[in-house]
């Protein structure tokens, strides 16, 4: 074995035909990343291309953005809720709750119709967006009016404490552990 | 007289560093030979050598001004030369760690010292290249360089007890693979 590792380290063969002007070529085209050249040159302005392009993208959104929020139409159409009845017994106090509930949005209903009459007058778009606004009457269940209320027994029958103590039947554990008896 | 070429190699890196292009000539005529001689037993085949051979001159010149005088000239190209056979082996050391996965036992017993093998230069450099990447690595940096096998783990970055293993598997090929070539040379003569 030591003769064949003899053998290799004292092999130097001819190198190939044409190996050094290949390594030449290989120096002189290896150059630094910032030196100027065509190809990098191409990358450059590629990249600065589509640099451009993004940015007029971007630029366009955002003035499309600002035009909308400038040329959106002021909002004309009042939508009614109805009231929804609640579904309670007629004698409880959420019945009265939603009762009163259901009168309070019936006066904000009427303020507000007042309110886009009133606006109607000022301004013509308005009047003319309005008008295909159809305004629906809130539904008021019938609530009866009669309430009936349970006497609660005041009289409460507390349990009397019984103070019973159970004695254990002849010596605790622990006197018989101290005497040792 | 070693001082002589000592003032010789100078000069001559002098000129390398400074671009003269007849100074790079004299320097690639005067170890392109031993150049191509690591590159090859480090490589795969022929294709693979020349690679190496490019890049290793390259580093030489790009960094000729890095060489101090103090050690010898010839041994910093050697090293260059091995370290980037071993760069090589790194970069592709996932893929080569499947070809390695080989059965151990198929060449213990042809451990067996053998005098009378008979084989060109040609010929052994042919068997060094068909040793699996690994071997071939273990088995130069060991037998040829003279590496212990604790600096060729570090170099490699492998367990010491692998680079054994791959140094001993690397001989039992060889020494099979020579074995074959002087009985088929025998074979022929007969």
């Amino acid at each position: 074995m030591n003769k064949i590792a003899v053998d290799l380290k004292n092999f130097s063969p001819e190198a190939p035909v044409g190996m050094e002007e290949r390594i030449q070529t290989a120096l002189s085209t290896k150059k630094s990343f910032w030196a100027f050249s065509w190809y990098t040159m191409n990358v450059y302005v590629v990249a600065l291309i589509g640099a451009g392009v993004m940015a007029l993208v971007f630029w366009n959104r955002g003035d499309n953005n600002t035009l909308a929020q400038n040329q959106a139409p002021v909002a004309t159409e009042l939508k009614v809720i109805p009231a929804v009845a609640a579904n309670v017994s007629t004698n409880s106090d959420a019945t009265l709750n939603a009762e009163a509930d259901v009168k309070t949005s019936a006066v904000a209903t009427t303020r507000r119709r007042k309110t886009v009459q009133e606006e109607t007058n000022t301004s013509v778009l308005v009047v003319e967006n309005c008008q295909s606004v159809s305004i629906s009457e809130p539904v008021i269940p019938v609530v009866v009016e009669t309430v009936e209320v349970q006497k609660v027994p005041e009289e409460i029958e507390v349990p009397k404490k019984v103070n019973e103590v159970v004695r254990p039947k002849g010596r605790s554990l622990r006197l018989t552990r101290l005497t040792g008896k | 007289m070693v001082y002589a070429i000592r003032m010789e190699e100078k000069t001559l890196i002098q000129a390398c560093i400074r671009g003269d292009k007849s100074a790079q000539h004299l320097l690639y005529k005067k170890f392109s030979s031993l150049v191509y001689g690591i590159c090859l037993r480090y490589a795969k085949n022929k294709m693979e050598a020349e690679d190496s051979m490019q890049e290793v001159f390259v580093k030489i010149y790009n960094h000729l001004k890095d060489y101090q005088s103090a050690g010898s000239f010839e041994g910093w190209i050697r090293r260059i030369a091995v370290n980037t056979a071993i760069t090589g082996y790194r970069k592709n050391l996932k893929g080569r760690l499947e070809d390695e996965i080989d059965d151990r036992s198929e060449y213990a017993t042809s451990l067996v010292e053998h005098h009378d093998v008979d084989y060109t230069m040609e010929e052994l450099m042919l068997c060094v290249q068909a040793l699996p990447d690994g071997y071939r690595t273990v088995f130069n940096l060991y037998a040829v360089e003279g590496y212990k096998h604790k600096e060729i783990a570090e170099m490699l970055e492998i367990d010491v007890n692998t680079s054994k293993s791959q140094f001993s598997r690397a001989k039992g090929h060889l020494q099979k693979a020579l074995l074959d070539l002087s009985a088929r040379k025998i074979a022929l003569e007969a």
